[in-house]
């Protein structure tokens, strides 16, 4: 195993570096071109167009904002009945979009369950999560695709990729997957709940038939909802984060003698060998 | 060509959730489960987003998936933390090398 490792370590940095590269190459590339496909949708009255304005030139926003809401309302309720309820966008951009998006984000699920090495599978979700972006801007939420490339592919990815190069190859790639009948009964489980989802779902017509204001999912209006409604969750939640922050760092800096917390070692079992006599030595590791 | 409406986005996150949940449960590796469950998490966003867009009435459904954005973030550096803590005690990532707590 270890020798495996070694072996493939030598010329693996730079693949894997190419490997990143293009994965996110290809990822912000098709989400440039969603962006590009909504920019271009001839009315364009909120979204991306607006959001750029509201940036840019606050002046100009509310001039828009008084002069334009009836009319670019008119032509989203005309276009979101010729387009059958996808609203902006022209119809077929958004299908093959959507199809692309959906396409990558499937394979890329499935490399990160599938592959062997753990950063094949922190690729897999970079390219999951590029997708999913990308989907987020067809969805017209647009400070959340922006979030989602900051958060997820600049620190969750990127924390995961530190992770994993930090640990020895060997240890971290040698579990492998359970045995064989429990991988039969979990993949026959998710073949009986696609199934009935997907035999539920399209039997059932879903969506209201409203089509979205013009601003809809725009920065500013999000933040809006943000600062005023959800105010109180969104205090809690930096709390939670803070803990978080100091949780993470007292779990994994362990004691000043270098044996971990008991926090790390209630999970691994050495809580039992050195901080509570009471537990007793029935199993220890040692 | 078919359109495409808030059913496909929901299809989406079912295979994506599954696939994460399959992953978690098939997987020793505790690295690649962590990675199932932020997969979960995205599908579960997918979900919420896309309903929201469907149902346009407010912006619920793209804060709540912000907020989980943030959980899962918070969730990935406190797992990372216990798994490198796991690392040095068993030299190992397997999560049936967490066996302390078995009675």
């Amino acid at each position: 195993m270890m020798m495996n490792s070694h072996g493939c370590r030598r010329g693996a940095l730079p693949r894997l570096g190419l490997g990143l590269g293009l994965a996110a190459a290809c990822g912000l590339a098709w989400a440039g071109t969603v962006w590009a496909a909504e920019a271009e949708a001839p009315p364009a009255p909120g979204g991306l167009g607006a959001l750029a304005a509201a940036e840019g030139v606050p002046v100009v926003v509310t001039a828009t904002a008084s002069s334009s809401p009836a009319d670019s309302g008119a032509s989203l309720v005309e276009q979101y009945r010729e387009g059958g309820g996808v609203g902006r966008q022209s119809s077929r951009t958004h299908v093959v979009l959507f199809w692309f998006g959906a396409a990558a984000a499937l394979l890329g699920a499935i490399a990160v369950i599938v592959a062997r090495r753990p950063m094949r599978s922190a690729l897999g979700l970079l390219v999951v999560v590029l997708a999913t972006a990308g989907l987020y801007l067809l969805l017209r939420a647009e400070l959340l695709a922006a979030l989602q490339v900051l958060i997820y592919a600049g620190a969750v990815v990127v924390l995961l990729v530190f992770v994993i190069t930090f640990l020895d190859q060997g240890a971290v790639t040698a579990p492998g997957g359970r045995r064989l009948p429990v991988r039969v009964l979990a993949v026959a489980a998710i073949v009986y709940v696609l199934y009935l989802a997907a035999h539920e779902l399209f039997a059932m017509g879903l969506g209201s038939r409203i089509p979205p204001a013009a601003d809809f999912g725009s920065t500013a209006s999000v933040g809006h909802a943000l600062f005023t409604t959800f105010v109180i969750p969104f205090e809690a939640i930096s709390a939670l984060l803070l803990t978080a922050i100091v949780g993470a760092v007292a779990v994994a800096k362990g004691r000043a003698d270098g044996t971990p917390t008991t926090a790390g070692g209630a999970l691994s079992g050495a809580g039992e060998s050195k901080g509570t006599p009471a537990a007793g030595h029935d199993e220890g590791g040692e | 060509m078919p359109d495409v409406g808030l059913n496909h986005y929901l299809l989406l996150g079912v295979m994506l959730f599954s696939l994460g949940a399959v992953g978690f449960v098939v997987r020793r590796n505790a690295l690649i489960s962590l990675m199932s469950i932020e997969l979960m998490l995205n599908a579960a966003n997918l979900v919420l987003v896309a309903f929201n867009r469907y149902h346009p009435v407010d912006h619920t459904g793209q804060i709540f998936a912000l907020f989980v954005v943030a959980i899962a973030a918070a969730e990935a550096a406190v797992g990372l933390a216990i798994i490198v803590s796991l690392y040095r005690l068993r030299r190992s990532v397997g999560t049936d090398d967490a066996d302390g707590m078995k009675g």
